[in-house]
């Protein structure tokens, strides 16, 4: 543990950007502090993004274009040395008439210089999907469109970071940002950083940041988007990502652990902090996934949630990414949609630009890009299970019915950093499942308790204020009032 | 006058019974089907009364609950008041399933144990 | 314990228990109870009010003591269980994986299987609650765990959605613990559970009941803060101007619950989609041989009493078709649903033998009339009149020996239906 005053580098934001810088920068000798205002890594706009690894698609901006097709190349390596699960699912957007055929094409002519990408016609189609509703005559195919588990991508990121170096710092908000002495201070609710450089991947807090120092900073626009969580039993029903191109069309993905994912296209929204899901937006989207996949039922809806992201207000939503005006050792990293699959490309363009601004950086002869992800129970053979569990035992016991998640690989994510329900969560599946935590949310709450030392009065679902049980049995009698 | 509703429990008819009431005396009972009810919605004008079942607190971390129970019911009034009573209790393992947790908790009435707690 | 288990029951809660109980009483001998929680008794130690055993035991008693009787006669008679156990996957050759953390992989093939894993509960998602996403928010069931087995009231300023029994009664559990519940909030237009429960855990504590309303938004980022309700018409449309907003920190969803049926979909078990259960016979058998099903697995009971005896006609059945006296039914009489029934159990009775029917009506009623009707001949086997009928309240139906006697040579389905008096 360095002190504050000798940072080199401060992260603002440990979403996968900012986890993503941290990693990186911990691939030189550098002291680096990774903070962020939630209890937890990655639960800002990466909690609920839709984790998608795409490939371009549309007017999108130069940097915004080149990072996406940059980083989209790195993610094979990246999750095979973090091992987090990806799938190559490919991306068929459909077409059911000639007039969107055509606007297809012209899309694909735009595409194929960022590699391979086909038309495909009515029986190729029905062929890479059975299920699919009769009505698609085309689609356009781009195989390299993955899936990723941004709960586990995050953790692992920021689990490598931190074996490489990188300090960790939660609950730690950054109120006020200014210059002294050639170095920035950071005063957070905690305490004061002392650091000669500060990245801004505060994602929804970005503009506020960047606001602490420089002027002229427009809003960036968020975007909410509703997405819907179908069980398990419908793995299969649809084997690609799919995008109904019709306005008001679906977004449908297979994800990695067996769910399908239901969405729409993002509306633009008053307030960043905007979560509600409305009734109205669950049956637009139910149904237009029915005009794709018609065998799909809303019975099979496990999970709804609103994820928020930001959209710069620059010319075809571009990514702003360059050190401030006034202060030219903070560095914005002002991303958007897409920012799940640029991050690896944005880390090395981030270390680029701290060269630039005169970081001397010197390799790390102990660097190891490697972490090993918490053993899944249920996936290992046999044999693998009968050594996990006597080396200890709590992988025998199962607390997570619906997914099979052993007490093991809880207690391993609490070690790795998980203080929360969503925590939990997030680094094991425990709670994903069918009955949403039903069962096992008790019992996880009890494991926190125990494994953090904390009455079960204190343990939260997503950080402070979010307690899950208010009170003791009989302290609402013993005040004497039934209020 | 007034009028006190009451829904009949004694049989899966559940009449809805209507009982008139002046100055506090029972003038009218209309709505019943068979004697059991109107019998039933008097006391339950007169003096309602419940079972009380509950929790007590427990000395053993791995079952910090004993859920107990009233032998008979008591005055709906006096639930409340059990509940504060009870609510200062802390029982030692172990406890039989049946026994007294807490004598004359009120009106003679006894609390007791609906299951075992083994030390 | 030996690795031949002539009879595994998965689940140890009520139905289990029944069941694995008659098995052993009836001669079984490799008997093996699995279980995933800490101890015997499922559902019943969270359940600690009174109203069990009515007609099984003639006794009024708490979910515990319900549990105790059966949980006695499993230890007296020596019966096998594994506790902290889950059972991960059945085939459908009847191979079972199960794990737990002392034995680490428990690999089993039984001659026979009795599913009793019983329910899960319907959650905010499953009914497409609308609003955002705090904590605060538990399933009835879920909140009653945690009240009355672990000692924690999640809060003090409540609003209940639905008024079935769970509902209901944990309106009263969470007022006499000294919290205030705001309102019970209920789509339909009349109270969902049993009446003496609308009495006893509602009106006695001059709790809000909103009938044919439901939750239109839900607010509070962290923790929730307020819910919208609002009135549906006939249609089922939303009633805009009777909006009204209720300030609460803690909701409890009672809206239903779903047989928990992972574990029979993997053994091949064929469901019914109307109970969300495996579709069984009069001897309480699936369509994979020597795979038996009782209780909540195979639809949901209100009375606990129903459980056992159904989960003793499952044990019996296994008995016999370890012993090779099960016989394969001459005949398959499907039972079907009619005009006025929600659903009926079992699917396919022999005819050879009495059988009772189980059935809930779609809808409440009274002076009506239950009607047994042989679909081949159109001959009326059984006629009842009955007062008044719930949905909530689950009819009891024997099919007597006379009446069978009446079934048509070739008569292949009943039909049961409910409706009003002539």
């Amino acid at each position: 543990m360095f002190t504050r005053e000798l940072v080199d580098v401060t992260i603002i934001g440990a979403g996968v950007v900012g986890a993503s810088i941290a990693r990186e920068l911990s691939k030189y000798e550098l002291r680096v502090l990774l903070i962020d205002k939630n209890s937890e890594v990655g639960f800002g706009i990466s909690k609920s993004s839709t984790a998608n690894i795409i490939e371009k698609g549309g007017q999108i901006g130069a940097l915004r274009e080149g990072l996406i097709v940059s980083g989209n190349k790195m993610f094979d390596k990246l999750t095979k040395d973090l091992d987090v699960p990806l799938k190559w699912i490919g991306l068929l957007y459909l077409a059911r008439n000639e007039s969107e055929v055509k606007s297809l094409k012209e899309h694909k002519s735009n595409e194929k210089k960022y590699g391979f990408v086909e038309m495909i016609g009515r029986r190729e189609l029905r062929k890479k999907e059975p299920n699919i509703a009769k009505d698609f005559i085309a689609a356009l195919y781009n195989p390299r469109f993955g899936v990723v588990p941004s709960y586990e991508l995050v953790p692992g990121l920021v689990e490598n970071a931190q074996k490489n170096g990188v300090e960790l710092l939660l609950d730690t908000e950054a109120k006020k940002i200014y210059q002294k002495d050639k170095r920035i201070i950071i005063e957070s609710n905690e305490d004061s950083i002392n650091s000669r450089f500060v990245i801004n991947a505060a994602g929804l807090g970005a503009v506020k940041i960047a606001r602490m120092v420089d002027k002229n900073i427009s809003d960036a626009l968020p975007q909410k988007e509703v997405i819907l969580v179908l069980e398990k039993r419908t793995e299969g029903m649809v084997n690609h990502g799919i995008i109904d191109v019709r306005s008001g069309g679906a977004y449908i993905n297979p994800r990695c652990a067996g769910t399908i994912t239901l969405g729409m296209r993002g509306v633009t929204v008053d307030r960043d902090d905007d979560r509600n899901v409305p009734g109205e937006r669950i049956q637009k989207i139910v149904q237009a996934a029915k005009r794709v996949i018609p065998a799909f039922s809303p019975r099979d809806i496990i999970k709804s949630f609103a994820g928020v992201c930001t959209q710069q207000p620059t010319r075809d939503k571009d990514y702003l990414i360059g050190p401030s005006k006034t202060v030219s050792s903070l560095i914005n990293v002002r991303v958007g949609w897409g920012g799940l699959t640029s991050s690896p490309a944005i880390a090395k363009l981030v270390v680029k630009i701290l060269i630039k601004q005169g970081l001397d950086l010197i390799k790390n002869p102990n660097f190891d890009p490697c972490r090993q992800g918490i053993p899944k129970i249920e996936e290992l053979t046999d044999e693998k299970k009968k050594q996990l569990i006597k080396k200890d035992k709590r992988y025998g016991h199962i607390v997570c019915r619906c997914e099979h998640i052993s007490e093991g690989e809880i207690v391993e994510a609490i070690k790795r950093g998980a203080r929360t329900l969503d925590g939990v969560k997030g680094r094991t599946r425990a709670g994903m499942g069918r009955c949403q935590g039903g069962f096992c949310g008790p019992r996880v709450l009890q494991i926190l308790s125990r494994e953090l030392n904390l009455p079960v009065t204190k343990i939260n679902k997503k950080g402070r204020g979010s307690e899950l049980v208010r009170f003791k049995t009989k302290e609402l009698l013993e005040e004497g009032e039934s209020q | 006058m007034e009028k006190f509703e009451v829904i009949c429990l004694v049989c899966p008819l559940a009449c809805n019974i209507t009982l008139s009431v002046q100055k506090g005396k029972v003038i009218d009972v209309t709505g019943f089907k068979c004697n059991k009810g109107e019998e039933y919605a008097l006391q339950e004008y007169i003096s309602p009364q419940r079972i009380l079942t509950s929790t007590v607190k427990t000395t053993d971390k791995s079952k910090p609950l004993l859920p107990v129970i009233t032998t008979v019911p008591i005055s709906k009034k006096l639930l409340i008041p059990c509940m504060k009573i009870l609510a200062q209790e802390e029982i030692h393992p172990p406890v039989k399933i049946g026994q007294v947790i807490v004598k004359n908790i009120m009106t003679g009435v006894d609390v007791i144990a609906t299951r075992n707690l083994s030390c | 314990m030996n690795n031949l288990v002539d009879l595994l029951v998965i689940g140890g809660g009520p139905a289990g228990l029944a069941a694995a109980i008659k098995a052993k009483e009836a001669g079984v001998e490799n008997l093996l109870i699995i279980e995933r929680s800490e101890e015997l008794g499922g559902l019943l130690h969270q359940c600690i009010h009174d109203g069990f055993g009515l007609l099984y035991f003639k006794e009024d008693l708490t979910g515990p003591e319900y549990g105790y009787k059966f949980i006695q006669k499993v230890k007296e008679l020596g019966i096998d269980y594994l506790l902290e156990t889950m059972v991960l996957d059945i085939t459908p050759r009847k191979e079972v994986l199960a794990m737990n953390a002392d034995k680490g992989i428990i690999r089993l093939n039984p001659k026979t299987i009795v599913l009793a894993m019983g329910c899960r509960e319907r959650t905010r998602h499953n009914i497409h609650l609308p609003g955002t996403r705090p904590a605060g928010i538990y399933t009835a069931g879920t909140a009653q765990r945690l009240i009355n087995v672990e000692g924690y009231i999640p809060g003090n300023r409540v609003v209940i959605l639905g008024s079935g029994d769970i509902g209901m009664i944990m309106a009263r559990r969470l007022t006499l613990e000294g919290a205030k519940v705001e309102a019970v909030v209920e789509i339909l237009p009349y109270i969902g559970g049993l009446i003496r429960n609308e009495v006893q855990c509602l009106r006695d504590f001059d709790i809000p009941v909103f009938l044919g309303h439901t939750i239109t938004e839900i607010y509070g980022l962290d923790r929730i803060e307020g819910i919208n309700i609002s009135k549906i018409n006939e249609n089922g449309d939303l009633v805009p101007e009777t909006t009204r907003k209720i300030k609460c920190n803690t909701l409890l969803l009672s809206v239903g619950l779903i047989p928990e049926n992972e574990l029979s979909l993997n053994a091949g078990v064929e469901l019914d989609p109307i109970t969300g259960g495996p579709v069984v016979d009069e001897d309480m058998q699936t369509n994979v041989p020597g795979i038996f099903a009782a209780g909540n697995v195979v639809h949901i009971l209100d009375l606990v009493d129903n459980v056992s005896w159904e989960a003793e006609v499952a044990g019996l059945s296994a008995t016999k078709y370890i012993l090779g006296e099960l016989p394969p039914s001459l005949r398959k009489i499907k039972v079907k649903a009619g005009n006025g029934i929600k659903y009926v159990i079992p699917s396919y009775i022999s005819g050879q033998k009495e059988v009772n029917l189980y059935m809930r009506v779609s809808e409440p009623e009274q002076d009506v009339i239950l009607k047994v009707v042989d679909d081949s001949t159109g001959r009326c086997l059984s006629k009842k009149k009955l007062l008044v009928v719930r949905p909530s309240e689950m009819i009891t139906k024997k099919i007597t020996e006379k009446e069978l006697k009446s079934l048509g040579k070739r008569s292949n389905q009943l039909i049961l239906s409910c409706v009003k008096g002539e």
